[in-house]
Formats: structure tokens, sequence, C-alpha cells
């Protein structure tokens, strides 16, 4: 039933989006983080 | 007034109550949003008329108010000004890389990052606790029929919460498919502050045009970043992320219906530059016949746009002739059986000529106006000069007719095996319009709106001798689509042929002329310069059949293809769901049909959610999975070979177009005959055969190998 190719790129995909939201969390954090403070 | 309250329907007065909760919401949660509608119209006032007296040069009175930011109070912690701006960034550069904001980053984040590491885990032990219970409870025999008794009692839940469903299901359509829609939309658009965007937007556009104050472009992002951050809070995070889903889901599924359509133009492309006669080969399953298929599915509609367009340029030629009333007269023509082929179509409109020419050397000009339609030819002529040549009124009948029976011709497959079409060809009584729409199509319409070809009776393609003695539909073939599988089984290659005699009494391969007729076709199928007619062969080797016959088409190679692509983006997600149980679900499958005959809650519950999700796993594969072949096209002057992309979309191709065991009719009604099958064939009774199990295999080598021995033996 499952697509071996396609379900390949699906756990590749989600790791590339999991790394993704990390950064940006963390890029939003700092810059949230360097507002309060200024 | 009774009546008039039988007929109302309660579901508006729950409706009403709905509307007037999300109003008393607006009024008393979202006032924020009621201050910057305030705000919005007020700058969009004062900028209109910045606008319009800058724009007249007159004196500006009223200042734009859109330069400003609002007065709303809200949590919102961003630089108002583009220097803190330009400062903030480089500190964040500059902190992105220090060990103390990382620090403080995962200490923030500790307890997001804890929750979903322990949530992992903890479904992770579900998963195996689960998984050990299913063995465990699975692999307990079972050979009764019934059915447990907690499944009993989940079916009994399961049909009470049915009516609930129903009726939730019925009101949200009852209220998405009415006003109540536009109206929930209107007002929730209105609390989520989206009209204080759009607002915003075109206030500082009238104000920008007039003024170019690039300076002010930082507080309009602040402005914009300050109505998004209202809009943000204006709901929960999970009502956003529910929404985000719903969205996104419409999306991609719009989206995988443009790429099947783009894929579909691009295959209209590809067929539209096909010669008359094109020769599928391939080995078996290699997917020839569906590609054949396909392509006579897309040349129909070519066809069809191919004679409209046509229509329309003569129709231009002539715009003051009543086409329409012409229409109108073929309709009646065929059905009076006047009208039944293009042939007929001419000698008609030829013999109209005649009258008309008539008419005008007897100086009867009302008779030749009748005879022309009505047409005012003295006031509009009889003929279009195209900067070419001069064409007459009556050629263009002529042609129009012509194209117009190809256009409306509903079934023009002649096939040797059935193909289903659905074009739907409507008409309100004027001109009709074809619908080729072969992806949205609904599996219930199928057996009302299909029609399944002609029959190919052979004996239209043989200028020569017919099968058929006085065979009434010989020489009758003008155009159309002709289809024919196996053509290697029909047509013999030289060797196969070299017995038969050219000047035989009976109808042979030599005799027949069917390449010649072949090699004709497109004359009697051309109208306005354009070919309707195109024939598409099948065989597994070109080889087979003779060279005179297979060199008269295009070949085209099929066999190189990816398979099981998808046209929807975004459904990975689904994917790796599919990857992840798909080893579960087949040993669970197994084991549950290998040690119960009957059935458990247990087994009723996987099999109904997550056997439900590969169906609909596989629906959604149906609706966007294709193929993507690549045909081997041979140049027949050079001895090249080009490769060409066709997307095979599954939704249009395997909604039963055809069957690939189209000849199973012939097997099947001989093994009705018979009392023996697969079951009662004699086995081997050890791995050295005997001499008298090899006697079974009815072989000539065997027989062969028999008769030496028997003959070594008697000597």
């Amino acid at each position: 039933m499952k697509n071996n190719k396609k379900f390949k790129g699906a756990i590749v995909k989600i790791i590339i989006i999991g790394v993704v939201l990390i950064v940006l969390s963390y890029i939003v954090f700092t810059f949230n983080n360097v507002l309060t403070k200024l | 007034m009774k009546k008039v309250l039988k007929k109302f329907n309660y579901k508006h007065l729950i409706a009403i109550a709905i509307t007037l909760l999300f109003l008393l919401l607006s009024v008393f949660v979202y006032k924020n949003s009621f201050i910057r509608i305030k705000e919005t119209g007020y700058d969009l006032y004062t900028s209109f008329i910045y606008n319009f007296q800058t724009l007249s040069n007159s004196f500006v009175t009223v200042p734009s108010s859109v330069t400003k930011i609002s007065s709303v109070d809200i949590s919102f912690v961003f630089p108002i000004d583009w220097e803190t701006f330009t400062k903030a960034i480089e500190l964040t550069w500059k902190a992105l890389f220090t060990e103390e904001n990382l620090f403080a980053y995962l200490e923030k984040f500790s307890d997001v990052y804890l929750i979903l590491i322990t949530l992992a885990e903890l479904i992770l032990i579900v998963v195996l606790l689960l998984k050990n219970a299913i063995d465990k409870n699975i692999e307990t025999v079972n050979t009764t029929l019934t059915e447990t008794k907690p499944l009993k009692v989940f079916k009994r839940l399961e049909d009470k919460f049915k009516p609930i469903k129903k009726w939730f299901k019925d009101f949200w359509t009852f209220c998405f498919s009415g006003h109540y829609k536009t109206i929930w939309l209107f007002i929730w658009l209105y609390n989520l502050n989206v009209f204080a965007i759009i607002g915003e937007f075109l206030a500082y556009y009238f104000y920008f045009v007039a003024s170019f104050d690039i300076g002010n472009l930082y507080v309009q992002v602040y402005k914009l970043l300050f109505d998004v951050a209202i809009m943000l809070k204006g709901l929960p995070l999970i009502l956003w992320l529910i929404l985000a889903v719903i969205v996104l889901n419409k999306w991609r599924k719009n989206k995988g219906y443009e790429n099947l359509e783009h894929f579909e133009r691009y295959n209209t492309g590809f067929v539209k530059n096909l010669p008359t006669v094109n020769v599928f080969y391939g080995l078996m399953g290699g997917g020839k016949g569906q590609i054949m298929t396909d392509i006579t599915l897309t040349t129909n509609k070519i066809f069809r746009s191919n004679a409209k367009e046509t229509l329309q340029k003569l129709d231009r030629m002539f715009i003051y002739f009543p086409f329409a009333v012409l229409e109108q007269e073929y309709k009646r023509l065929v059905r009076t059986r006047v009208i039944y082929s293009l042939a007929t179509i001419e000698s008609y409109v030829r013999k109209r000529k005649k009258w008309f020419e008539r008419a005008l050397s007897m100086n009867l000009k009302k008779s030749a106006r009748y005879i022309l339609y009505g047409y005012d030819f003295e006031k509009y002529g009889l003929t279009y000069d195209n900067n070419l040549y001069l064409q007459d009124i009556f050629e263009v009948i002529e042609e129009y007719l012509k194209a117009y029976r190809i256009y409306t011709t509903v079934e023009m497959n002649i096939t040797n095996y059935a193909i289903r079409s659905d074009g739907l060809l409507q008409d309100v009584g004027n001109f009709p319009l074809w619908d080729f729409d072969f992806f949205t199509r609904k599996s219930a319409d199928i057996p009302y709106i299909s029609r399944y070809g002609k029959i190919l009776d052979q004996d239209i393609l043989r200028m020569g001798k017919t099968i058929k003695k006085d065979n009434p539909f010989a020489n009758t073939l003008e155009y159309g689509i002709v289809v024919m599988t196996e053509l290697d089984k029909e047509r013999g290659n030289q060797f196969v042929l070299q017995e038969l005699k050219a000047k035989a009494d009976d109808t042979n391969q030599k005799n027949d002329l069917f390449n010649f007729g072949l090699k004709l076709d497109r004359h009697p199928s051309t109208v306005d310069f354009k070919p309707y007619m195109r024939i598409y062969f099948d065989l597994q080797r070109i080889g087979s059949t003779n060279s005179d016959l297979h060199e008269c088409g295009n070949h085209l190679g099929v066999g190189k293809k990816n398979k099981k692509e998808f046209a929807m983006p975004l459904f990975f997600i689904e994917e790796f769901i599919a990857g992840i149980f798909d080893n579960f679900y087949n040993a669970f499958f197994d084991k549950s049909k290998y040690y119960h005959s009957n059935n458990t809650l247990l087994i009723h519950l996987i099999k109904k959610y997550l056997g439900g999700f590969y169906n609909y796993y596989e629906k959604m594969y149906n609706l966007y999975g294709y193929d993507l072949h690549f045909l081997q096209m041979e140049d027949m002057l050079s001895g090249q070979v080009t490769e060409h992309p066709y997307y095979l979309c599954y939704k249009k191709n395997h909604a039963r177009r055809y069957y690939t065991d189209s000849l199973v009719d012939y097997f099947r009604q001989n093994a009705l005959k018979k009392k023996v099958g697969l079951d009662d064939y004699p086995e081997y009774k050890g791995v050295k055969a005997t001499k008298e199990e090899f006697a079974m295999q009815n072989s000539y080598f065997q027989h062969n190998l028999n008769n030496v021995f028997d003959s070594d033996i008697k000597e």
C-alpha cells in the first residue's frame, strides 16, 4: 500500500520542517528578547 | 398559517441564534476591531481628501491620518521606527551566536521540548503496549462466526450516534449552502480585523500616489503587523491551527486539480501533433493499451475543439448570415435522414445552390433569399475575401455543416474493444457545448453519462473485398477515431501472408486493400483543411505485422515510465502515516484473518480507522495519482528515436475506461463448458518426474522422446 519512494521523501520533509521550525523559533525568541531589553 | 409554520425549517432558528451569538461577540469581545475600523474609515477619508486636493493642486486642508499609528491598546512589542528596528536586527544577529542567548532559549523552551519528548515517549509506550495487547488478543484462535459482546455494544452505540452525526452534517450543508455562510464570513472578517488591514492598504495607496512618501513605509509595516497582532489575538492557537489545516487542505486540492489539468493540456499538445496513423508497441503489461485508450479520449476532445474553431472562423466571415437557422435546418434534415454523412451534406448544399442560382436567373429574389435561409445577400454579399481567395457563401455553408456534424457527433470512437467515454454535449436548443472535464466526474454518475464506442466492423476499412458480402457499412467511413488492439493478431507479416493469393475468390489480407484504404483515410475526413481521422493500433512486436501496414504510421514505444506519481502538493503527512503503519497493518490483516473467523471490537476498530485511512489514501491516489510515461517516438524518415513525456492520470484513465482483459469472454464461455479446473490437474509425485507423468504433458517434445525410445525398445 505504501509508496516507498514517497515515504522516504516524507521523512526527509518532516525532518526539514522540524529543523526550520526550531531555527525560526530561535530567531523569533532572540529578536523578542532583544526588543524587550531595548 | 399552520402550513407556513410546517414549511419553516427550524434550522433557521439555530442559524439565526448562532448569528446573534457572533454579533454579540463582535460587540462585547472584539472591541479593538471596532476601534480599528473607525480609525481606518477616518484614514481612508483623509487620504482620499489629501489625494484629491494634492492631485488637483488645491490647498491641502486635511492632512492624511494614515501616517499615524493606532490608539488601540494591546501588548505589542515591535520597534516603532526604522532606526530602532535596524538596531534591534543588529543586536539580534549578535545575540544569535551567544551562549547566553542559546541557554536562555533552551530554558524558555525546555518545557515545550520536554513536553514534546515526553509525549513522543508516551505515544511510543502506548503503541508498544497496544501492539502487545493486539498480538495477545489476536493470537487466540477463534473459529466461531459470531461477534463479540463489546463489538455488539459498540455497534449499538454507533447506531445511536449516527442520527446525531447526520444531523450535524445536514446542518453544516444547510448553513454553508445558503446565505448564512456569507453573513458569518462577513462578521468574522470584521471580528478578526481583516477589513481594517484592507482599508489601511487602500488609505496608504491613496496617500502614497499623491505624496510619494517612502519614508512613511516603515510606519505602514508597523501598522500592518499591529493589525495582524490584533487578528492573531482574536482566536486561540488551536482554532488558528484548525483553520490553517482547512485552508491548506482546500488549497492543495485546488492545486492538485490545476496540476492534473496542466498535464492534460500538455498531453493534448502532444496528441494534436500526432499523424493520422499511430502504432503503439511494447511488452505485455507495459501500458500500451492504457496509453492508446487515453490518447483516444484526448483525441475526442481535440476533434471537437478543432471543429469548433472552424465553426467560429466561418461564423465570423458572414456575421449577418443566420447560422442558428442553418443549425436548426440541419437537425431537421438529420431527423428525416436526408443527411447522415458528410457526403450527403455536400450533395444537399450543392442542390440548394442550384436552386438559388435558378431563382436568381429567374429574378425571384425573395425565393433566392428564402433558399439562403433568409440571408440578405443583396445587402451583405455572397463572397468573403480572406486575402488568399474568395470564399463563396455556399462553400462556407457546406464547410460549416460538415464541421457542425463532426462537432455534434456524440460518439466517434470506432473500436475493436469497448472504450468508455463520458464527454457531455450540453444543449439547451441552440449551439451545444462540450464538457470534457475528465477529473471532476463523479463515480455515481458513470452509468448515466457513459458511452462505449461503435463496434469496429473491419469491412469499413477494406477498400477491396469484404468479409461480409455486400456489407452495407463498407465504404462508409468518413471520419472518426479507429482503435484496434492486437493488430499483429489481425494482420500478419509477409511470412504469414505468403500462402495467400491476391486473385483468390475469398477475401484475404492480400485482396481486401486494407493498407490502401489506410493510406487514403485522411481524404474523406478533411473539413476546412483539417483531417478528422485518427487510427490507433497496438501490438507487441512491430515485425509481426507487414511493413506496408506498420510503416504507414508513427511508431510509439510504450514501457518506460515513472509509476505512482502524485499531483497534489503537501501530501507527505499522509505518506508518512501510510509508511509507518504499512507493516503493522499487513501483519494485523494476516493474523486477524488466520486466528479469527469471528469479529472482535479491536479488529473492528483497527479496520475502521486504520483501514479507513488506507481507503482514503488509495482514493487520493485514484484522484491525484498518475504514471509519467516516456513514449519512444521513432522518426520514420531518419530512424531517430525521441522521448516524449505523457501523463497517464488515474482519474481519467483508470475509471473503467476499458478492460485490460477485453477478450476474456471467449475464454470464460469455453471454460464454462468444462467440468474440471486447475484443482483437478494431476500433480508430480516427486522431484524426479516419471515417464507416465511426462506422457501427461501432451507435449511434442515428450511425444518425440516417447517415439524414439519406444522404437529403440522394439528394435
